[in-house]
């Protein structure tokens, strides 16, 4: 399993860059326009870590024009640091002159399928590599769409080999909060076309569940992941932190305990 | 609504709401787009991703302004940040860099109400927002001309004339009447062990043509190498590094705060 990287322990990993990680991944964008201590920390941890680059800012949907000073950066990134997974969001996240970052769900239709896998296959030849893209924790989806989610992505998987980054954190909240089952949703996905997964937690509001990332993830989700696991036992698996961040070591142990459950899963299943 | 407009309908609404003839019926035209949900309402949907949008934002803006979060307190703050979200065009695509435009902003509107009513409460209000702007420019500056600032100088820490050492402290705002104690003065007062984890450091250095502010939690290894410097002044760089509990992370945080050296970067 590897761990999103965040500021808050950039000391901790300059005092120790040695942890038992497989992989870190790091937000592209803090990265992009930087050529101090974020750049520095990233060009020591690149010599002992895979980076997985997650970027927020690639508005794959939105219906403008591909930026490409925008992918410019991502690609010299990627150059720097080695990177083994280049990834973004399905959504829409940007107008002409205003980054929203929030990430918005787009219609799901045939249209749009033609129209976003030309944007893909832009994106992939200009990087020189795949391209990942993200499930979203959406709030609503749209009238006009004629697939699901899950038959979008795989869809667009298919037509650009594009690869899929599965958020089981956002498939929970979204069953939840959209009224639908989350394994029936992963029934729908081929898991080979699934390069890593992402797991976080959640606030439960009296009426729905918010993707904020900002508490252990809750069992649902860890059964969700064995679930994927024993079908697929080794995809990369992200933890993923972004508000009340513990401490390094805090991290680390919900890390291993999550470790520790699927390593029971796996063995209980070799027993059967 | 084709999906071009609704998406630039929806991103409109969840940047500034607003209310009037217009904006109702855009508001009518996005509901109408979102399919039925028995659990979640398209209102309610829609209010998720406005609070989102604000607190996400909000956070950004405390990241990038700790002092001055610290300083005006969540409600002054607050006010800040509305005006800074009115009046500023996301134009980041890394959001870290949400804050950089709120001293052009405070340059630009200083007779805007809110602008006024802070600044003449806080006089120092510019320098403090223009110091920590100038931390991330630091942050993010090229680390090899940082090195090769060392190299092309002779090493000599120089504590900067203003710069103060305080003990614990409950509010920054206290801390501004004792702007005129030197540093050195309090090291000689008070030995390293009668000082907590909760010390703060203030210090106010002319640059350029302003003042730089800053207040900052100290814990007691940080404390120690002040001491250090301030007693055995280190006279190369070799010298520097070879003080006890120095790193990396301490001589990017503060060495640029405190010494000379920044000016000369």
């Amino acid at each position: 399993m590897g761990l999103g990287l965040r500021v808050e322990h950039y000391r901790d990993f300059e005092l120790n860059p040695l942890r038992d990680l497989a992989f870190l991944e790091i937000i592209s964008e803090n990265f992009m326009d930087t050529k101090g201590r974020p750049f520095y920390l990233l060009q020591q941890l690149a010599e002992l870590y895979p980076i997985h680059m997650h970027g927020v800012s690639l508005s794959i949907g939105s219906h403008l024009e591909i930026d490409f000073e925008y992918l410019k950066k991502i690609k010299l990134l990627k150059k720097s640091c080695g990177a083994k997974l280049v990834s973004d969001h399905l959504c829409f996240a940007q107008s002409a002159s205003h980054h929203s970052h929030a990430l918005l769900p787009i219609l799901y239709t045939e249209e749009n399928l033609k129209r976003l896998s030309c944007k893909v296959n832009q994106v992939q030849d200009f990087l020189e590599c795949s391209l990942s893209l993200e499930n979203l924790s959406a709030y609503f989806e749209l009238k006009k769409s004629s697939m699901s989610e899950a038959q979008f992505l795989q869809a667009l998987c298919r037509e650009t080999s594009c690869g899929l980054l599965l958020d089981l954190n956002n498939i929970f909240i979204n069953g939840q909060n959209l009224n639908f089952d989350p394994h029936d949703y992963l029934r729908e996905i081929d898991l080979n076309s699934v390069r890593a997964i992402h797991v976080a937690g959640h606030l439960k509001q009296a009426q729905f569940l918010f993707d904020n990332h900002g508490s252990s993830v809750c069992e649902a989700v860890i059964a969700l992941l064995k679930s994927v696991i024993d079908r697929q036992p080794h995809i990369p698996i992200t933890l993923e932190r972004d508000e009340n961040i513990p401490n390094l070591q805090d991290l680390m142990d919900e890390l291993k305990s999550i470790e520790k459950k699927l390593s029971h899963a796996k063995e209980s299943l070799s027993n059967e | 609504m084709n999906e071009k407009d609704f998406q630039t309908s929806l991103l409109r609404y969840i940047h500034s709401p607003g209310t009037g003839v217009a904006m109702e019926q855009s508001l009518q035209e996005i509901i109408a787009a979102i399919k039925p949900n028995p659990k979640l309402s398209p209102e309610s949907a829609l209010e998720i991703y406005q609070n989102d949008y604000f607190f996400r934002h909000l956070e950004a803006f405390k990241h990038f302004y700790p002092c001055l979060h610290m300083l005006l307190e969540e409600a002054e703050f607050q006010a800040l940040f509305h005006f800074y979200l009115q009046h500023n065009k996301m134009v980041f695509s890394n959001l870290n860099q949400f804050g950089e435009n709120l001293l052009w902003l405070l340059d630009h509107y200083p007779n805007h109400p809110d602008v006024r009513e802070l600044s003449d409460e806080y006089p120092f209000l510019r320098d403090l927002v223009n110091f920590e702007k100038h931390y991330w420019d630091f942050f993010n500056a090229d680390k090899e001309a940082v090195h090769r600032s060392f190299e092309n100088e002779q090493f000599v820490i120089h504590f900067k004339s203003n710069f103060r050492l305080l003990g614990p402290i409950k509010s920054v705002h206290h801390l501004y009447p004792y702007r005129h104690k030197h540093i050195q003065d309090f090291l000689i007062q008070h030995r390293p062990e009668v000082l907590t984890e909760s010390t703060h450091l203030l210090f106010m250095t002319p640059y350029h043509q302003t003042t730089l502010i800053q207040v900052e939690k100290l814990t007691r290894e940080e404390v120690e190498i002040f001491y250090e410097l301030n007693s055995n002044p280190p006279k190369s760089f070799e010298e520097f590094l070879d003080i006890k509990n120095i790193s990396s992370h301490w001589i990017e945080n503060w060495l640029p705060r405190i010494t000379y050296i920044q000016s000369k970067l």
